[in-house]
């Protein structure tokens, strides 16, 4: 790790703690770094057989170099190969120490090896390379300059003693003359794995320390926002995203008592509007109705009869209370990130991988289900406080988002632009979906998640924490307003007092924040296919976008996304100045 | 710009949400169905070659759209020279098959269609495949209705079950494809037209 002469940047500190990690916790990482094993010859032997996945994962090689050495500074695999970039703050900081999840990791270590390898190969390397017990790849290479960086002796050692080779049931027994090469191969391995969970523990140790200032008792959110930016560990994400997103106040002594607060105000809320005196808005509850079952039909936990009923709640308290917006299809998209990971509070550190699967009343009760539906609906109402003109009539805040993705692409990459033109492509045809969920549509629900991380982040700390001040004050408002009690008076009028007024010209400069971002995330993604798109006709090309081939996503390519959706950002920032 | 107008039949499918526009769209295309579809986000698109009469060869590209109220404004992005309108109710949903007669009013706005009064629709009573106690529109109703607005076909089909589904469609490319030639042919008239009135008219001068 820290030791590599390309990692000139890596703190003493940082240096100390892999180190203490390392010696003095030997059977936590033996033990992980068996489940990481295990895991891994499974995924290589799927990785061979998958033919398909292999070929598209090798159109976005190069792209891998970029994500890979845009986080250097805590994995230090890569000469910074074509980087020009790295000095830009949000990159510079790790953004795969949040991999904290096993399957993340194997994903990480998976596509780690493969660039460590080829990071030197030509670019039109064959994805058969995927099969990870060919040596070949090391002495094409001449093999010299790929070998580890092996610096800690002691951890070396410790490296060799736990990597038994029944990890590796594929691989075939080497005898010592053959091995030397390999061997290497496999203290690579064992090197990154280290590494990558030193990493991982050097972050979670990181958002503790924001998280619980030792001599503060304001949780720093400006710093919090910089470190969640490339990644949050799922063991802190519920806490943190409670926090960027303004729900819970960044003094902690104030933290517990509005969360009970704010939950009470939920339970509330829901009983009076589900209660004989509320009039159901029909409409408006048959439409979410018919879309509770259609909300990520593929994940188990959605199809669970128990959740559906938290859905249809949420929901619906959230239309009835947001009568200028009301429910607009792709709310129900937007709401599951977020239950998905309150639940993930209550499950086992094993388990936490498996929330799509599990139905909640097997590891929670009621009431903290109600817990996880309250926390829920609060971040989701203030999620759409912030995209509030994408969802009232018309959508203006989308028609925008489109058109100024339009203008963008135009100057990133005007011959797409141009061939859209001459193929009478239109950005609404396509990009329309793309701001109603958040590209939600688009990827794979941990993938999204972790994307949310950056999202929730970039949101401006201002706003944030005055919204977030302000948060207490609404709820005395409408805690009054709940006991004097119609239904109307519980409804949130919008900017009619002073007050309120303030209260959204903060929000109004917040909304800019994160759908800015998002034009910039949609206007990365879809320059990204450019090469195949310049030679589809109008017909492949709706085609191709309205199923973009994302399956294989990993974190890293999400993370190379946001990257770039970043640097566009900085490149033009003059030149949409006017979009707010 | 006519020839290739030809080949490309533009045919849009609209109705309440949940009718099961996005399965019948499916059943016909590719011939499949699921219970697992997302609810359609402004529009989905697909395509299949079709053959009518034995040798006209044409593309039908079908729009999916979104059932929502709130994302009719969006609409006009997505009518623009569609060459037939397909409207969707839901025999078990008595709303979906009232809103019928406004969702082809909507259309007709927002289409910006050339004859209005010809322009080809056809209607579409979908779910046929639950069991009879819950179907809530009759034939009767619905045939009268199709009448009302103008002789519009009307199919009762099924996309769960497969039932009349292709039949419908091939209705929906007969009537896509003429309207498509009629297209084609006021485009040529028009065109003449302008000439015509170059020709005839006097030569426009400056008067610097």
């Amino acid at each position: 790790m820290g030791v590599r002469p390309t990692t000139t940047n890596a703190s003493p500190t940082q240096r100390e703690m892999y180190q203490k990690s390392n010696t003095s916790s030997p059977s936590l990482v033996g033990s992980l770094m068996k489940t990481l094993k295990s895991s891994n010859s499974t995924r290589r032997q799927s990785a061979g057989e998958n033919a398909e996945g292999s070929t598209y994962e090798a159109s976005q090689r190069p792209h891998r170099f970029l994500a890979r050495s845009s986080s250097q500074n805590s994995l230090p695999l890569h000469h910074g190969r074509g980087v020009s970039h790295i000095h830009m703050s949000p990159l510079r900081k790790s953004s795969s120490g949040n991999s904290n999840t096993q399957k993340d990791r194997q994903q990480h270590s998976h596509s780690q090896k493969r660039d460590k390898y080829f990071t030197d190969l030509d670019e039109d390397w064959s994805a058969v390379i995927d099969d990870y017990n060919t040596p070949i790849p090391m002495t094409a290479n001449g093999g010299i300059e790929l070998k580890p960086p092996v610096s800690v002796g002691s951890k070396k050692e410790h490296v060799d003693s736990r990597s038994p080779s029944a990890g590796y049931p594929s691989l075939p027994q080497l005898n010592k003359t053959q091995s030397s090469g390999l061997k290497s191969q496999y203290e690579q391995e064992n090197e990154r794995e280290l590494q990558e969970l030193n990493s991982l523990m050097h972050r979670v140790a990181k958002f503790d320390e924001i998280l619980h200032p030792s001599n503060a008792t304001r949780i720093n959110l400006s710093e919090l926002r910089r470190l969640s930016w490339n990644g949050i560990p799922m063991i802190h994400r519920p806490r943190v995203w409670r926090l960027l997103i303004g729900y819970a106040p960044a003094n902690i002594k104030r933290q517990n008592t509005l969360l009970q607060r704010k939950r009470q105000e939920y339970r509330d809320g829901v009983e009076l509007v589900f209660s004989k005196e509320h009039t159901r808005d029909i409409p408006t509850w048959h439409q979410i109705e018919i879309d509770i079952p259609r909300t990520n039909p593929l994940i188990p936990l959605y199809q669970f009869p128990l959740v559906q009923q938290s859905m249809q709640r949420i929901l619906y308290l959230w239309a009835i209370r947001h009568p200028a917006s009301g429910y607009v299809q792709g709310i129900n998209d937007l709401v599951t990130p977020f239950f998905q990971t309150f639940l993930t509070e209550y499950l086992q550190a094993g388990q936490k991988d498996d929330v799509g699967n599990i139905s909640p009343d097997t590891y929670l009760t009621y009431e903290q289900l109600v817990e996880v539906e309250a926390d829920s609906f609060w971040c989701l109402t203030k999620l759409l406080e912030q995209i509030t003109d994408n969802y009232i009539h018309g959508q203006p805040g989308i028609l925008k988002q489109v058109k100024n993705l339009g203008q963008l692409v135009k100057r990133i990459d005007s011959d797409l632009h141009e061939h859209f033109v001459h193929e009478n492509v239109e950005f609404i045809q396509f990009a329309f979906r793309w701001m109603n969920c958040l590209l939600m549509r688009e990827f794979s629900m941990s993938m999204v998640i972790r994307m949310w991380d950056t999202y929730l982040s970039e949101t401006s700390l201002e706003s944030t924490s005055s919204a977030a001040a302000e948060g207490s004050s609404m709820t005395v408002a409408s805690d009054t307003s709940l006991q004097s009690s119609p239904v109307g008076a519980f409804r949130e009028v919008s900017s009619s007092t002073n007050l309120q007024g303030k209260h959204s010209a903060v929000l109004t400069s917040h909304q800019t924040s994160l759908s800015e971002f998002h034009v910039f995330v949609c206007a990365a993604f879809l320059v990204k296919f450019s090469d195949q798109l310049i030679n589809m006709d109008f017909q492949e090309t709706i085609t191709f976008l309205q199923n973009p081939p994302t399956k294989s996503w990993s974190e890293s390519d999400i993370e190379l996304l946001l990257s770039e959706a970043y640097i566009w950002q900085s490149l033009y920032k003059d030149a949409t100045s006017h979009w707010r | 710009m006519s020839s290739r107008k030809k080949n490309i039949l533009k045919v849009i499918i609209l109705g309440d949400s949940g009718v099961g526009k996005t399965s019948l769209m499916h059943r016909y295309v590719s011939d499949k169905f699921s219970q697992q579809y997302k609810a359609t986000i402004g529009a989905d698109f697909l395509t299949k070659e079709v053959t009518m009469d034995g040798d006209k060869v044409a593309t039908m590209q079908v729009w999916d759209t979104a059932g929502q109220e709130r994302f009719q404004s969006l609409g006009v992005a997505f009518y623009r020279g569609a060459d037939c309108c397909v409207l969707v109710y839901d025999v078990t949903n008595a709303k979906s098959f009232e809103n019928i007669k406004s969702w082809r009013d909507e259309f007709l706005v927002h289409a910006n269609v050339s004859s209005p009064d010809s322009f080809p629709f056809v209607i579409l009573g979908n779910k046929l495949d639950v069991e009879e106690s819950k179907k809530v529109v009759s034939n009767r109703a619905a045939q009268d209705m199709a009448k009302s607005l103008g002789n519009i076909p009307l199919f009762l089909t099924s996309a769960k079950g497969s039932i009349n589904v292709d039949t419908a469609f091939e209705e929906i490319a007969r009537n896509a494809l003429q309207q498509s030639q009629a297209d084609a042919d006021a485009f040529e008239d028009d065109f003449n037209d302008a000439i015509n009135i170059q020709l005839d008219g006097e030569p426009s001068s400056c008067n610097c």
